[in-house]
């Protein structure tokens, strides 16, 4: 066990953190589901969310009660920092001059839910706080493990560096970690658990079953966060027992029982039964299964799975649909599928569990009711997939450097996955709009809901007719950079970021007779991400390129970025 | 090197081991007694479940 930390993860771990912390979301109902769990631990010591039940339709009701429908292992884990933070606002910040809350009414079929318009400072701090420890760190830690990986398989630190940002860049890792929905914490659990078995299984010492325990109890966790990542276990355990080794099989199983004793204890305590899930008792107020499926689907599992072998006819659309099509989205993941069988020559093993997962996440999202999960960015329930399928990557970049022509294929793929992620970042979600017109707020219906209930949502495109009109007009936006110039406290949530986005210059303290400075705010975000990012870098670099790199960051600065406007 | 040396410390097994009852134990008594105590376990455990990852995503 080594006792420094190394340079280069160092780096990595900083680009990545202060990138998906710069650019953290708030998107609505998945997001409030799981705080008011949170806040209903800390604020009211008990796992109903009544008090909150009205400001997200992601719920469930049994026996009076309402209870997030989410898995609570993210909640859970987020109540230590929203209880510190708890403590320090109330005892030592609280203002006696709180604003009363405003809501907009967002009608769902037969029950009114209201959407909060001007949160307090402590909840806009909360979501802050809770979003960068929970996702943002943890895709960043996800990176690490990546960079870890890679090195397991290739002594090439180049190739170690380039592949990790490649996937922290230009897959759903990075949508997914700007946002507070689990997917993300969930991948970084159950792919630590994989990299402690393949470290034990590629490592010259004897094997130790401590390794097994322990990667059981992390993967049993990831269930506790996110229920899909059953197939990241199933297909670890399926690993081992392909390497023969049946005694670390059963520990590895032990421990994942371990893991998963918090979700046992949540069930019961809420249903008297371990193995009920909340997901089981959505509110059928809100999702009344989505027409015919009404009758049988009502308090069932059924309200999420439409099992039909016809289905698979599907999984095409969900690979290449303009519609969240994975490989429409992330080209650069078509090279990881191209190489398994090549890779399968150099490793026998991990392959099949390659292909296992891929066929676990694609299956699962296949026979999913709602297969777009809701106002997201691209299909988000195959994020766990992401870092597995970093490896075959690695022998694809390595054979392909001497085939000049596949390898500027790979560039293209890359650069064009890379500016899809930075798209999503230049508006909501597919979210609905809440503007204010005299006194009144109005919900403008939006791209998602337009579409919701027609056959044409598979043909639409939302990165180049919603997202990419919204890049041109003003960049990706960031609610923190945005907080920041007009010394606010951010509200990162869908709607206040848009308006950030219609904000064409920020006012600077520099004022020259009737003249002051500005700066303006179009891609600002864009150009603060790559200025900390070399700088972070910059140590790696020979003096004179740190000079042209100062340099030019400056001339970009002056040239594109200041302006003089007459004092208002 | 040792026969059956491990990469992994045993204190880390135990910090991981130990924050996973205390975060049953803590949803427990929220749960069933409303009890800030469980709030309290909550707040331990969770700090110690991240201590391990971190440590283990870094060191490992």
């Amino acid at each position: 066990m080594k006792k420094i930390f190394n340079r280069i993860e160092l780096s990595l771990f900083l680009t990545f953190i202060i990138t998906y912390s710069l650019l953290i979301q708030w998107n609505g109902w998945n997001e409030d589901s799981r705080f008011a769990l949170i806040r209903s631990i800390v604020e009211d010591t008990e796992i109903q969310i009544d008090e909150y039940a009205n400001i997200t339709g992601d719920r469930s009701f049994y026996n009076n009660h309402y209870y997030s429908d989410k898995a609570p292992g993210q909640s859970i884990l987020g109540v230590p920092f929203y209880f510190i933070w708890d403590f320090i606002h109330d005892n030592l910040l609280k203002s006696n001059h709180e604003k009363e809350q405003e809501y907009v009414e967002d009608p769902q079929y037969g029950v009114m839910i209201y959407e909060l318009i001007n949160p307090s400072p402590k909840t806009l701090v909360s979501r802050i706080l809770v979003t960068i420890i929970l996702s943002s760190l943890s895709g960043a830690l996800l990176i690490i493990l990546i960079y870890k990986t890679v090195k397991i398989f290739t002594g090439n630190i180049k190739l170690q560096i380039l592949v990790s940002i490649i996937f922290g860049l230009g897959t759903l890792i990075f949508p997914y970690s700007t946002v507070l929905n689990g997917n993300i914490l969930a991948t970084l659990f159950g792919f630590l658990s994989f990299y402690i078995i393949l470290k034990t299984e590629t490592g010259k010492r004897d094997l130790n079953n401590r390794n097994y325990f322990l990667a059981g109890v992390l993967s049993g966790f990831s269930i506790v966060i996110d229920y899909t990542m059953i197939f990241v276990f199933s297909a670890l355990v399926f690993f081992v027992l392909l390497n023969k080794k049946f005694k670390q099989a059963f520990i590895l199983l032990f421990g994942c029982f371990l893991g998963l004793i918090p979700l046992l204890v949540y069930n019961f305590a809420i249903f008297n039964n371990p193995f009920i899930i909340t997901m089981f008792h959505v509110d059928s107020v809100i999702f009344p299964c989505v027409q015919k499926q009404f009758e049988y689907c009502e308090k069932s599992i059924g309200t999420h799975f439409n099992f039909s072998s016809t289905l698979l006819m599907f999984i095409p659309v969900l690979l290449f649909s303009p519609y969240r099509g994975l490989l429409f989205y992330h080209p650069l993941l078509l090279f990881s599928f191209i190489d398994l069988y090549l890779f399968y020559k150099k490793n026998k093993n991990i392959t099949p569990l390659l292909i296992l997962l891929f066929l676990e996440f694609i299956l699962f999202n296949t026979f999913l009711l709602d297969w777009w999960s809701g106002a997201t960015f691209g299909l988000r329930h195959l994020t766990p997939l992401m870092p597995f399928l970093s490896i075959p990557i690695i022998f694809f970049i390595e054979k392909t450097k001497e085939n000049k022509l596949l390898y500027i294929l790979f560039i293209i793929f890359v650069s064009i996955s890379i500016f899809h992620n930075i798209l999503g970042q230049s508006t909501s979600w597919e979210e609905p709009i809440i503007k204010k017109i005299g006194n009144d707020f109005l919900y403008l219906i939006y791209w998602y809901d337009i579409e919701f209930f027609t056959n044409r949502l598979i043909v639409l495109n939302p990165l180049y007719q919603h997202y990419l009109p919204a890049f041109l007009d003003h960049g990706p936006i960031s609610s923190i950079t945005h907080g920041v110039f007009v010394v606010k406290v951010p509200d990162i949530q869908y709607n206040a970021r848009n308006n950030v986005g219609n904000m064409k210059y920020y006012e600077t303290f520099l004022k020259f007779g009737s003249n002051m400075l500005v700066v303006k705010s179009e891609f600002i975000t864009l150009y603060i991400i790559l200025l900390l990012i070399f700088l972070i870098w910059m140590n790696f670099l020979k003096f004179d390129l740190k000079i042209i790199g100062i340099i030019i960051f400056i001339m970009i600065f002056v040239l594109f970025f200041v302006s003089i406007k007459p004092i208002p | 090197m040792k026969k059956n040396e491990s990469d992994i410390p045993s204190w880390i097994v135990w910090v991981t081991v130990v924050s996973v009852l205390l975060i049953s134990l803590g949803i427990f008594i929220v749960g069933k007694f409303h009890h800030q105590l469980g709030t309290i376990l909550l707040v331990i455990g969770g700090i110690l479940f991240y201590i391990s990852v971190i440590t283990l995503v870094f060191n490992l």
